[in-house]
């Protein structure tokens, strides 16, 4: 059949990344530790990780990058962009400053990040072995168990495990696609590797210190704390990016 | 199993069981509490027509509906030792994923009755189809990265993932990285939607979600079966095979394309194994689908 839902299925089909749970318990709601779980915005709106990246450890070829999309941005060319561009995934880190309300849903095998912004989420596998990434590119099999499972290319949101260190959530991330940004100048490589430390700094106040690693773009890794404040539950406004941009609507801040 | 002795009350028979056993059951049932007066108004009920409404050609080469109780031969067997779905039957989350052979089209009712065209609707759908028959590749909502509806969520071979909350139940799928939100005990919001506004409540196990207020005309398969933005949707989700599927009734109640309220049945299986990969639509639609988009029929 010729129908180009079909062909989109398929096609996507065949190229996402399906992890997998491998002896994954039903998700349970016992809580030993900080609660995360809720509504959270950013205290105060960002388009950058750090107020200064031009200070950051860059490589020379990191630092080039780095230049050319604010040079380019400047001019009003965000084709370096492919957010504010395409309206793609803005990615891990960059969701972390995605205007808009972020949800948290907390179980012990599963941390899930819901955004507001174009109905993102993001899922953190709490329970599987953390495991050494294989280089992108690798072909397994889509459709099997956990261990058939890796990577054929990256992707924005990476693939996330997580642990507790007492109250705070710690998350891995890597397996990254190099056509997203890490806010909106700077770039990364497929080397990129992000860790989190999440944690409630009280109980209306979370925080988000991402430390950023990717020998491609910096020579040494840096770090970048985020501030969210706890909101008032309520249910997300449908954000349709496309329709946005197609309206002439901003569709992510700069 | 219910018995046919408890057939819905109005009903002139029970539905066809050329679906699940289960679907069968959950019609019955809601039909006998319906009589009771204990279930929401929107328990399936068979269509009644006066006449005979039109039909429409069908997509080539697909497999009309199967029964719930197919296999879906796209899945790898369940390993042996996966963990078993939580027993309480109100608790639904975890990862789910279409049981049986996908359909493309919806070719009939729960009751295995015609679906209830009008003139209008079954012209829709017979321009969609025949376009696609004639090689021009047709394409809705989600073609062009758009919500595409809920009812796509779970109809494809793609899975959802089921959190519950204080006020809200989420139902995430991999297809269109769809994100759709479930307002518990609220009342409808009037502001239009592309997704439209879905809330929620429990009647007994039965978790029903009534969505309306949509912005956009959508499909609710891929032959085009029409749904306008008026259309009232209404799912009664409930665990099934010992907590081991999850039955979504899906009724459709569109005054402006269909005769009559009509349902149809599709059975989701556990798959703890599974989890939700990433669908980034948009990027893909601008390297190269925004072109092909330009030459569908919507």
């Amino acid at each position: 059949m010729s129908t180009t839902f079909v062909r989109r299925a398929a096609g996507l089909g065949s190229r996402l990344c399906i992890f997998l749970l491998a002896g994954a318990a039903p998700l349970t709601h016992a809580m030993d530790h900080a609660d995360l779980e809720g509504a959270w915005q950013l205290k105060s709106p960002m388009t950058t990780l750090t107020q200064s990246d031009d200070k950051l450890p860059f490589t020379d070829d990191g630092r080039k990058m780095f230049e050319a999309n604010r040079a380019a941005a400047a001019k009003g060319d965000f084709g370096f962009d492919p957010t504010t561009a395409t309206c793609s995934s803005p990615g891990v880190p960059r969701l972390q400053i995605a205007p808009m309300l972020i949800k948290l849903v907390v179980r012990p095998e599963l941390v899930t990040f819901l955004y507001e912004w174009n109905g993102l989420f993001r899922l953190v596998d709490m329970k599987s072995e953390r495991r050494q990434p294989p280089p992108i590119g690798t072909k397994k099999k889509l459709y099997g168990n956990r261990a058939q499972q890796d990577l054929l290319f990256g992707t924005m949101t990476g693939k996330s495990y997580g642990h507790w260190d007492r109250n705070d959530l710690l998350i891995e991330s890597d397996g990254f696609s190099d056509q997203k940004l890490l806010d909106n100048y700077l770039p990364n490589s497929e080397d990129l590797k992000v860790l989190e430390r999440i944690r409630l700094v009280n109980r209306n106040t979370l925080e988000d210190r991402i430390t950023v690693t990717d020998p491609q773009i910096f020579k040494d890794p840096w770090t970048a704390v985020i501030t969210y404040t706890r909101q008032q539950d309520r249910a997300f406004e449908e954000y349709v990016c496309l329709d946005r941009q197609r309206a002439g609507q901003q569709i992510w801040p700069h | 199993m219910l018995q046919q002795s408890q057939a819905p009350r109005g009903a002139h028979r029970a539905p066809r069981c050329m679906f699940a056993v289960s679907a069968c059951a959950v019609a019955l049932w809601a039909g006998v509490a319906n009589a009771q007066g204990q279930a929401s108004a929107a328990a399936p009920q068979e269509p009644q027509f006066a006449t005979q409404p039109p039909s429409v050609p069908l997509l080539k080469n697909v497999p009309l509906d199967p029964p719930l109780t197919a296999v879906n031969t796209a899945l790898d067997p369940l390993p042996a030792n996966a963990p078993r779905a939580p027993s309480d039957p109100r608790n639904l989350e975890g990862v789910w994923i279409n049981g049986h052979p996908f359909y493309p089209q919806i070719s009939r009712t729960i009751y295995g009755t015609p679906v209830p065209f009008t003139a209008a609707s079954a012209k829709i759908v017979t321009d969609r189809v025949q376009t696609d028959l004639g090689g021009r590749p047709i394409g809705n909502q989600a073609s062009g990265c758009r919500p595409p509806g809920a009812f796509h969520y779970y109809r494809l071979n793609f899975p959802i993932l089921i959190l519950q909350t204080k006020n809200s139940i989420y139902l995430l799928s991999e297809q269109y990285h769809g994100l759709w939100e479930v307002r518990m005990n609220q009342q409808h919001r009037t502001r239009r939607s592309n997704s439209g506004d879905s809330i929620g409540h429990w009647d007994g196990d039965t978790l029903v979600i009534e969505t309306t207020n949509f912005s956009e005309p959508l499909w609710l398969d891929m032959a085009g079966t029409p749904m306008s933005p008026d259309a009232r949707m209404t799912y009664r989700l409930r665990k099934i095979d010992d907590n081991q599927a999850l039955e979504i009734i899906t009724t459709v109640n569109d005054p402006s394309m269909y005769s009559a309220p009509w349902s149809f049945a599709n059975r989701l299986v556990w798959r703890p194994d599974r989890f939700l990969g990433e669908y980034n639509c948009e990027l893909q639609l601008q390297n190269g689908g925004e072109r092909a988009l330009g030459n569908f029929t919507k």
